[in-house]
């Protein structure tokens, strides 16, 4: 007895094939677009005003950055659907949906501050850690937002009964969903050194070329359907695990 | 650190990370 039929089985196939293939196309097109199209903005040591960088070379790390800060984003709404469905359906289903979307969500999330905090260090001249003591809310809700999601996991682990794991894990990660738009509107809202990459008319927001503007949405392209395909991948892990457990006799884990 | 370096770290960390992952994956699949 599986947790999915053949024909849903043989779809998530289908669609970890789908988004495997597209996700790694898009990954060489966007590295390649980002090393060779995307121009290198002007030094700011050369000009005296205008959209001008610190770190050129560091401006590189925004076709990663950003799109890793927009996979988190969209693992965790997902993640945030999941738990509304469980809670809704009480489908063990959704549950397994909500493991996958929840690690994908953790695992950019982490990618998004570390490469922020290089490409800070580079920009902004901050010790590579040191401008969380500078009360900026943009990186404090997005540090809370990856603290609030490994407490979920966490929270799962140690949970024993399958049941009550899945309830109080939809519960948490409802509640919990509450930094995702905090966070996205954090610098637009209050203080913060971070910019504002989605600003129509501002000449200092991230986006200032069409070169630009192509290499960022293929690699935002590349991120979403990579991050599709994560939480396929380990859907269809979770799904085994539990099938295996109940075939052993014990409890759907 | 150079500037080459921070920037290959930094974007160097997300396929790293997402090739752990995805090493992990792959290894709890085979215990099953």
């Amino acid at each position: 007895m599986s947790l999915l039929d053949t024909e849903e089985t043989a779809r998530l196939e289908r669609w970890i094939r789908i988004t495997g293939g597209v996700s790694m196309v898009l990954i060489a097109l966007g590295v390649l677009m980002a090393a060779f199209y995307a121009p290198l903005l002007p030094d700011c040591d050369a000009v005296a005003a205008g959209n001008c960088q610190t770190s050129p070379l560091g401006q590189k790390i925004f076709y990663f950055h950003v799109p890793a800060a927009f996979a988190a984003y969209l693992g965790l709404t997902l993640l945030a659907f999941a738990s509304y469905r469980y809670l809704s359906r009480e489908s063990v289903i959704w549950d397994a949906f909500a493991v996958g979307a929840a690690e994908a969500g953790v695992l950019f999330a982490a990618v998004t501050l570390y490469t922020g905090s290089l490409w800070g260090h580079l920009e902004w001249g901050a010790d590579t850690f040191g401008y969380w003591s500078n009360d900026d809310t943009k990186l404090v809700l997005t540090l809370i937002l990856f603290l609030v999601y490994v407490g979920y996991l966490v929270l799962r682990r140690q949970i024993d009964d399958p049941r009550r794991r899945a309830r109080i894990g939809a519960v948490y990660a409802l509640f919990g969903f509450a930094t995702v738009p905090l966070s996205y509107v954090a610098q637009r809202v209050w203080r913060s050194i971070h910019p504002t990459i989605f600003n129509p008319g501002d000449p200092t927001s991230g986006i200032v070329t069409p070169s630009i503007e192509h290499t960022f949405v293929v690699n935002l392209a590349a991120l979403l359907v990579l991050t599709v395909f994560l939480l396929l991948v380990r859907f269809r892990l979770e799904v085994a695990r539990r099938d295996r457990v109940e075939n052993l006799g014990g409890a759907a884990a | 650190m150079s500037e080459g370096l921070v920037v290959a770290s930094a974007i160097g960390s997300l396929w790293a990370a997402v090739a752990a992952y995805l090493w992990w994956m792959r290894a709890q699949q085979k215990r099953l």
